[in-house]
């Protein structure tokens, strides 16, 4: 009997390690780090696709069925093509990390435009590009116009890719960037001490496959209360996809406008928070500690913030008469909610005109601006900076000007109980760095190619924080066409740069100049 | 003394009174103004005597007179304020803050920094040194105004407020009065140099070339006025008739955004939007660090670049040493710590005076530029406040704003946040005690 066990033990093990030399190590074929993971990201888009696919062949109102399947099988191509000719090397550099995330980020907004490009939804292709580098990166910014009239299949895939582009973002921010020692992950580590609690299990891969967990749950769970409150099954589907991630995308022209209903904002008001929450202190509510939520500083932060902003605004939009007490409060929140989390919703309607910010009063807007800066927290489907970078570089500037008062004063950056060490916080700081320095690009280069001094900067700011919908002309009732060409071009960069957190998109340019100038000093050695 | 670049203050206080002395000067000055203004009569309203004062001191061109009502007399001592709060905060940035405690604190002096051009070895030198370029400088603008054809009044009035890089002008449209090519080609390049740091002004004179070609700060002040300017006419050429006229426009107004001066040609509002915010982006840069103008300061946008480079840089090589080097020498961690801080209090500062003006009832576009515009000493903005505008366009309540912002910016923020802090903290001892 010991025999047979044995026996097929061996087996077992020399199968399995047939299998590994064949789909792992796969001798025959060229190393490509980049490839590989951008096949894989190729192949994850695909159900998407073919759910959409069967939505629009369900539909009667258009019959796309046939490019959008053709979108899928492009990318189905594609994506096994890549993953059965390259390999990945058991050793990852940081260059190639950077590089493989940003590859995999354009790949999928290229091949993501093609349902709608070959639907006929987007004529031109950078316009199709344009709103699936929206989609992906969960901003919310559209040129399509009008929305409604398009087939529901090709709507519904606009919904998906902000889906998955809120999730890829939460994986990439919590598991794979921190994994690969990029500052998130020591963040996180620094706000909520424990051995393990930097990652909701020892193994990355199945810290991933929680997160996913998480965020299906919660998105049904958005689903479902939308279904509650009277919407159909599409629509709270729909909805539920672009409020788990944050995204902003919606079937209607009107947004959520359409259904001019309280009830439908609060559900989705909700959603956006619980979006723009950590998903590690979800994991640790979920597994049954819901104080987790009470003793993370960067939350009461964030719950503060977004708060405090949203009385003022309403507020001061009812002091200028914009309109009636209660109908202020609810448009200063929603807009408070949906430009803090980058969800970028937007609740305006004929019935309802208050709710369009861009026509907000001065003041309301100017607060606008830092809530869209600061984003949601670490570790969560929102954008913009994060409510705990802000916290950090508030606490550094006070420990700075302690420095000026008493020179040789001993002071630390504490977050909770623990102190942020120096590298840290100089990480902390070269980040907003360059984020300011981004925007301040930004805004300069939109001006150039003919933008107003409001639209180009808010709309830079939107777009480096993932947000959506900008003030002056890019309002919330506007559409990014208000934009020029070259100018779209512009915000599709600044897009997945904020998306990325900056690094990846940034160091491909950086490593590639670095490859150049190794290579021209290997020649001039020769 | 090891380090020769060292200059000792010749008395020892502590940081927090250095400041509050600075503090409470640079208030006492405006209150004295104020008075003048006040006793006058020409000014009736105590919240615009105070702003005209403020505007004056902080070397501001944002005025609420209107300058051809004022007696001769008036426009004088309002040009000379400007001119002395133009010497104050040379003074500050060049004799005060390196020295005090033997230390170089509050990053506002760099062309010392590790180099062996220096500008003198005692303090008294130091002082003699600056006031002699400050005071050499404002005579050759004087000559230069009087031989393109001004009045010897105007000529002098303008030659403070050039020097001071102030920007108040005896002619509600400023320079668009004289309708002088030479005047403005003058004006032009007393403003570019006016944003020059009196270190390198004084190396120009002695023709210390080396020294000149080793600042990385001058050679990018060059290069923006340079680059600028070539913008600025390509954007503005169809519009202003092209030709020698634009360039010479568009180079005027540049420098006149670069140095923080706020002088004005023409109505620049009318322009496409572009070339705006480009001077917009150069009033919030702003001049060189160690001159009369305001501005982030073109130094710390460089160390601000360095930061940025050297994150990148670690990214791909987390265990890599990469310093941030200005002017070739390596700028302190210690500094560029507080050029992180001085960057989140610049743009702390520029959104409350954003939200601000916009809540006191100014438009966005207003808010934006006029706390920018305010916070770097300039005046100039977009919106209500481009063109020939004055102060006035804003509600009283919104220039109280300015006023605040005018302030933090003369003296670097750092100076008013810790002084007020170290108030509230003696207010509260003093409650604990009773």
């Amino acid at each position: 009997m010991t025999m047979v066990l044995s026996t097929v033990r061996q087996v077992r093990a020399v199968a399995k390690g047939a299998v590994h030399q064949l789909l792992v190590d796969r001798p025959w074929n060229v190393t490509s780090r980049v490839g590989f993971v951008v096949g894989l990201g190729l192949l994850f888009l695909v159900p998407g696709m073919l759910l959409a696919t069967l939505i629009e062949w369900g539909s009667s109102t258009s019959n796309s069925e046939v490019s959008l399947g053709l979108g899928a099988l492009v990318t189905v191509a594609a994506g096994v093509l890549l993953v059965t000719f390259t390999r990945l090397d058991e050793d990852l550099p940081p260059a190639s990390v950077f590089a493989a995330v940003a590859w995999t980020w354009i790949s999928c907004s290229f091949f993501g435009a093609l349902p709608l490009w070959f639907s006929g939804a987007l004529s031109s292709f950078d316009n199709a590009l344009f709103e699936a580098v929206s989609g992906m990166t969960a901003t919310g910014s559209t040129v399509l116009s009008p929305i409604e009239g398009t087939g529901r299949g090709v709507l519904m895939w606009r919904q998906i890719m902000q889906w998955y582009g809120g999730m890829g973002m939460v994986v990439l921010a919590v598991t794979i960037l921190p994994f690969l020692g990029v500052g998130g992950l020591s963040l996180i580590t620094v706000e909520a001490p424990g051995p393990t609690s930097d990652r909701l299990a020892p193994r990355v891969s199945s810290t991933a496959r929680r997160l996913w967990a998480l965020y299906g749950g919660i998105t049904v769970a958005i689903a479902a209360a939308l279904m509650i409150t009277g919407l159909s099954l599409y629509d709270a589907v729909a909805h539920a996809f672009t409020t788990a991630g944050t995204g902003g995308f919606s079937p209607y022209d009107h947004s959520i406008g359409h259904f001019d209903s309280t009830a439908v904002e609060a559900v989705m008001m909700a959603g956006m928070l619980i979006g723009g929450v950590s998903f590690t202190l979800h994991w640790r509510a979920a597994s049954g500690n819901p104080r987790a939520y009470g003793r993370s500083s960067e939350f009461r932060t964030y719950l503060i913030a977004v708060g405090a902003a949203a009385v003022v605004m309403s507020l001061l939009n009812w002091a200028d008469d914009l309109s009636d007490l209660p109908n202020s409060f609810r448009n200063g929140f929603f807009g408070a909610v949906t430009l803090s989390t980058s969800g970028g919703f937007a609740n305006a309607s004929d019935a309802n005109p208050g709710g369009d910010f861009a026509a907000w009063t001065p003041g309301a807007q100017a607060l606008l601006l830092p809530l869209m800066v600061m984003g949601g927290m670490t570790g969560s489907t929102a954008g913009g900076l994060k409510v705990l970078r802000a916290q950090v570089m508030a606490k550094y500037m006070r420990v700075g000007l302690l420095r000026v008062k008493h020179p040789q004063v001993v002071a630390r950056v504490k977050l909770g109980q623990r102190a942020v060490s120096e590298p840290i916080l100089q990480r902390v700081a070269g980040l907003v760095a360059l984020y300011a320095l981004s925007a301040l690009v930004a805004t300069f280069v939109l001006a150039a190619l003919g933008e107003d001094l409001i639209t180009s900067s808010s709309g830079a700011i939107s777009a480096l924080s993932n947000m959506g919908p900008a003030l002056g002309d890019a309002g919330p009732t506007s559409n990014y066409l208000v934009f020029t060409r070259p100018a779209r071009g512009v915000l599709m960069a600044l897009m997945l740069i904020g998306r990325l957190e900056f690094f990846a998109i940034f160091l491909v340019v950086v490593s590639a100049y670095e490859r150049t100038r190794r290579l021209h000093r290997v020649k001039l050695r020769r | 003394m090891s380090d020769p670049s060292r200059v000792r203050f010749p008395w020892h206080r502590s940081a927090v009174r250095v400041l509050t002395t600075v503090v409470a000067g640079a208030a006492s000055l405006v209150v004295i103004s104020t008075v003048v203004y006040l006793a006058s009569g020409e000014i009736s309203r105590l919240d615009d005597a105070i702003f005209e004062s403020m505007a004056g001191f902080t070397t501001t061109s944002l005025t609420v007179v209107d300058p051809e009502a004022l007696p001769a007399w008036l426009l004088a001592w309002r040009a000379l304020t400007q001119w002395l709060g133009g010497l104050g905060g040379l003074a500050f940035a060049l004799v005060v803050v390196p020295a005090f405690g033997g230390q170089r604190r509050l990053s506002e002096v760099a062309e010392g920094r590790g180099r062996k051009v220096v500008l003198a070895r005692t303090w008294s030198h130091n002082t003699q040194r600056v006031v002699s370029a400050y005071v050499g400088f404002t005579v050759l603008v004087f000559a230069a105004y009087a031989a393109a054809g001004m009045g010897a009044f105007d000529a002098a009035t303008f030659s403070l407020t050039t020097a001071s890089t102030g920007g108040f002008a005896n002619y509600r449209d400023s320079f668009a009065h004289f309708d002088s090519a030479a005047i403005e080609w003058v004006g032009a390049g007393a403003m570019a140099l006016a944003g020059v740091s009196v270190a390198a002004l004084v190396w120009m004179v002695r023709g210390q070339v080396q020294a000149l070609w080793r600042s990385t700060e001058l050679k990018l002040y060059a290069c923006l006025i340079l680059g600028a300017t070539v913008l600025v006419t390509a954007w503005t050429w169809t519009d202003t008739g092209g030709g020698a006229d634009t360039i010479r426009e568009s180079l005027f107004a540049v420098t006149s955004s670069i140095s923080t001066t706020g002088f004005r040609t023409a109505d620049w509002g009318h322009w496409v939007a572009a070339p705006q915010i480009l001077l917009l982006v150069l009033i919030g840069m702003g001049s060189m660090a160690g001159s009369a103008g305001g501005g982030f300061r073109l130094l710390r946008a460089i160390e601000i670049f360095g930061i940025v480079r050297r994150e990148l840089v670690m990214q791909l090589h987390p265990r890599a040493v990469v310093p941030v080097r200005v002017s070739g020498a390596v700028a302190s961690e210690a500094s560029l710590t507080r050029v992180h801080n001085f960057q989140i209090l610049w743009v702390l500062a520029i959104a409350f005076g954003v939200f601000g003006i916009a809540s006191l009832g100014g438009d966005m576009p207003t808010a934006v530029s006029g706390s920018i515009s305010a916070l770097a000493t300039a005046g100039p903005g977009l919106g209500d406040l481009s063109g020939f505008a004055d102060a006035t366009v804003l509600a009283a309540p919104a220039r109280g704003v300015l006023i605040a912002l005018m302030f933090l910016g003369r003296l670097s923020i750092y100076p008013v946040v810790v002084v007020i802090g170290w108030g509230i903290g003696e207010i509260q001892r003093l409650r604990l005690r009773l």
